[in-house]
């Protein structure tokens, strides 16, 4: 009982880690209709600009703040460069690119911070033992970090009118357009946001995997798809959803069938999910 | 237009035969992908000595080019790139591969017979894998994993006073780092402390908890620990988190400076580890290395830097011995030659570095190159032996705790 306690804490800290990364990319789905490939490397960008705002000398939550306003402000550049002008190619289009885009982030990573990991500035800190359970604090930290992002987001997207702006383009993009909303201001705000949730969630990796690499994102992206994929595509709460189950499921398949299929398992639930229901535990739009 | 034409065409004639005149050493090593960081270690150190080479008049008036093939640290792209270097450049010897490579180039070395000096592959898939044209400049890992359990058991290289009794092992399934589990389980084995449990973990996880967790549960008192640096820390900092107040062994691969850092002090502090260590009588000729590099480069020597200096100037004076005995530098006359200069024998000459070799051949004299690592005195499948040292962290450094000599390895 103490172990599967235990394993329930650690797949509540993974699923909030995935969900973070999955709301960001859901969002830029229900408002653009493509699957970008390069947001993997916002992830990265987030945890590196995190790293280099504590090697200036700042507090590691104001560096994670700044570091998550810059991406998603190169989150916002990038789009404007690679991804819009291409928004009427079609589909392929702009997969192919994200995936080029990601390639060129990666590599750009890699060629400033160099290949070699570098650790998150996070202090070493015993858990709490709570009867036979011991409880690391970096996952709990995890989780609170995680939910208070998600209830900014649910705010934002409830009650300010750029998110109402964001759900309506996501919900019937033409019909928005008619009702006077500037598609290209939606398509800048969910570019800016999705980029920054996006940092934040490259930030609870590196906290996660204690070091910072520059193919961390890219390595994460299938376990991130793979939520919003579970929740349904285009619906953040469903991301959020979606992110819980594949945690869970990675955290039990690791402990009760075997270590070496980690990320198996999500895909596992994934394709039992998705042949019970091909659009997900929660469809359509936000 | 015709003009530029031809002088184009002058142009890149006299680079061809420029080319064709040099003498190419390929490097067989990943220069992208998650080990670059191998590549670009070895490939200064390699181009300081090739440099050397040819201000000093070259081989036979030949310059020393070398030739990039990237394995991008994989068994495909490597055999691709040795292919290259092989079938296309046409090289005469092979630096590298690495050990998660080699295993694709094994089979291209020994049928085109092109000679190879790897200064970074310790597996033990090179342990006996030909006598004619595999040598290498780094111990193989049969022998890091005696050694590691050879201290582990024994107080007196601990520095303690008591060895360990419940040693587990956890070591990462890729090629790199599951050569030392047959070596480390015989040796414990046979050194009277058998392990108590083996268990492989998949390399590249984000935490490793339910690994840790199953480590744990063996009680152990010692947890040998052979993977990259970050699976390491990710390992150490779980445990950390489980309430393990046992120590851990870890690989060459981790006893530096960089790792410290990685781990943070707090972490890695009691950590034992293992280090190839220069001879006593190399010390002062390791620092020079240093001071040399440094200038050359503008960098500190990284790891596996003193292993290709000598696997390059083994192999420069092997092809100045061939063109000064055989008259051609060969991939078969460089592969015989490569034992000539680096073994021992009677009347041999002691050298040190490319200069004292060249001018001992050239005046006629046999010579026996003394490395940085050691002798560099090949055996008959062309491995080395050299001592280690066992290191441990305190107060966030490592320290010398004890040498082991290569005699109490046997």
């Amino acid at each position: 009982m103490t172990a599967l306690l235990q394993t329930l804490i650690f797949g509540l800290a993974t699923g909030a880690v995935i969900s973070l990364s999955a709301v960001g990319l859901s969002l830029s789905y229900g408002v653009t209709r493509f699957i970008n490939f390069s947001y993997g490397e916002f992830l990265t960008l987030g945890a590196y600009l995190t790293v280099l705002g504590v090697a200036f000398g700042l507090s590691l939550p104001l560096a994670i703040v700044l570091g998550m306003l810059a991406v998603g402000v190169a989150g916002v550049v990038l789009a404007r460069i690679f991804f819009d002008p291409l928004m009427d190619r079609g589909f392929l289009a702009l997969l192919v690119t994200s995936v080029g885009l990601a390639f060129v982030l990666q590599n750009l990573v890699r060629m400033v911070a160099g290949s070699n990991p570098i650790r998150f500035p996070l202090p070493l800190m015993r858990p709490w033992h709570v009867g036979a359970l011991f409880v690391p604090k970096v996952p709990v930290l995890e989780v609170a970090v995680a939910l208070l992002a998600m209830i900014v987001v649910h705010l934002l997207l409830t009650f300010t009118r750029i998110g109402k702006m964001m759900r309506a383009t996501s919900d019937n993009p033409a019909l928005a357009r008619a009702s006077g909303i500037s598609t290209a201001r939606v398509l800048a705000a969910t570019w800016f946001l999705s980029s920054a949730i996006g940092g934040l969630g490259g930030v609870l990796l590196a906290m996660t995997q204690i070091a910072v690499q520059p193919v961390m994102g890219w390595s994460f992206l299938l376990v991130v798809f793979a939520a919003v994929l579970l929740g349904g595509i285009g619906n953040p709460y469903g991301a959020m959803l979606g992110s819980l189950v594949v945690g869970l499921g990675i955290e039990l398949g690791t402990t009760y069938i075997s270590p070496d299929y980690g990320h198996a398992f999500a895909f596992v639930i994934l394709v039992l999910v998705l042949l019970l229901r091909p659009r997900g535990i929660l469809r359509g739009a936000f | 237009m015709r003009r530029v034409a031809i002088l184009l065409a002058a142009v890149l004639t006299t680079v061809a035969l420029a080319q064709g005149g040099a003498i190419k050493v390929g490097l067989l090593l990943p220069f992208t992908g998650q080990y670059d960081w191998v590549g670009a270690n070895v490939q200064p150190v390699a181009q300081m000595i090739a440099d050397q080479v040819n201000q000093s008049g070259g081989i036979g008036g030949r310059d020393i080019v070398l030739t990039q093939g990237d394995t991008e640290g994989t068994v495909d792209a490597g055999f691709t790139a040795a292919q290259k270097l092989v079938n296309v450049d046409n090289v005469v010897a092979l630096v590298g591969p690495t050990s998660l490579s080699f295993s694709g180039s094994k089979q291209l070395i020994q049928d085109t017979g092109v000679p190879m000096i790897s200064p970074t592959a310790g597996t033990t898939e090179l342990d006996k894998a030909g006598t004619k044209y595999f040598f290498r400049t780094v111990p193989s890992d049969s022998l890091g994993g005696r050694a590691i359990a050879r201290a582990a058991t024994d107080a007196q290289y601990l520095g303690r006073s008591q060895a360990f009794t419940s040693p587990v092992l956890m070591v990462a399934k890729s090629p790199a780092m599951v050569s030392f589990e047959s070596p480390l389980q015989n040796a414990f084995q046979s050194y009277g402390t058998p392990l108590k449990a083996t268990l492989e973990y998949a390399p590249g996880k984000p935490s490793y908890r339910s690994e840790v967790q199953d480590a744990l549960s063996h009680n152990p008192d010692v947890i040998v620990l052979v993977g990259t640096p970050e699976d390491s820390v990710r390992i150490m900092q779980a445990a950390f988190q489980a309430g393990y107040q046992g120590t851990w062994f870890v690989t060459q691969d981790q006893t530096n400076a960089d790792f410290i850092k990685l781990a943070t002090p707090q972490l890695a502090n009691g950590i034992y580890g293992l280090e190839e260590v220069a001879s006593p009588e190399s010390a002062a000729r390791n620092d020079a290395f240093k001071k040399q590099f440094k200038t050359y480069s503008g960098k500190d020597v990284q790891i596996f830097g003193t292993n290709t200096y000598d696997a390059m100037n083994v192999l420069a004076l092997a092809m100045l011995r061939a063109q000064l005995k055989d008259g051609q530098v060969t991939r078969a006359t460089v592969a015989q030659n490569i034992r000539a200069v680096a073994d021992p024998g009677a009347g041999k000459v002691d050298v040190t570095d490319y200069a004292s070799g060249k001018k001992a051949l050239e005046a006629g004299q046999e010579i026996n190159y003394q490395g940085l690592v050691g002798p560099v005195n090949f055996d008959q499948y062309g491995n080395i032996t050299a001592p280690f040292a066992i290191r441990q962290v305190k107060d966030g450094a490592w320290t010398d705790v004890t040498i082991l000599p290569a005699s109490a390895l046997q």
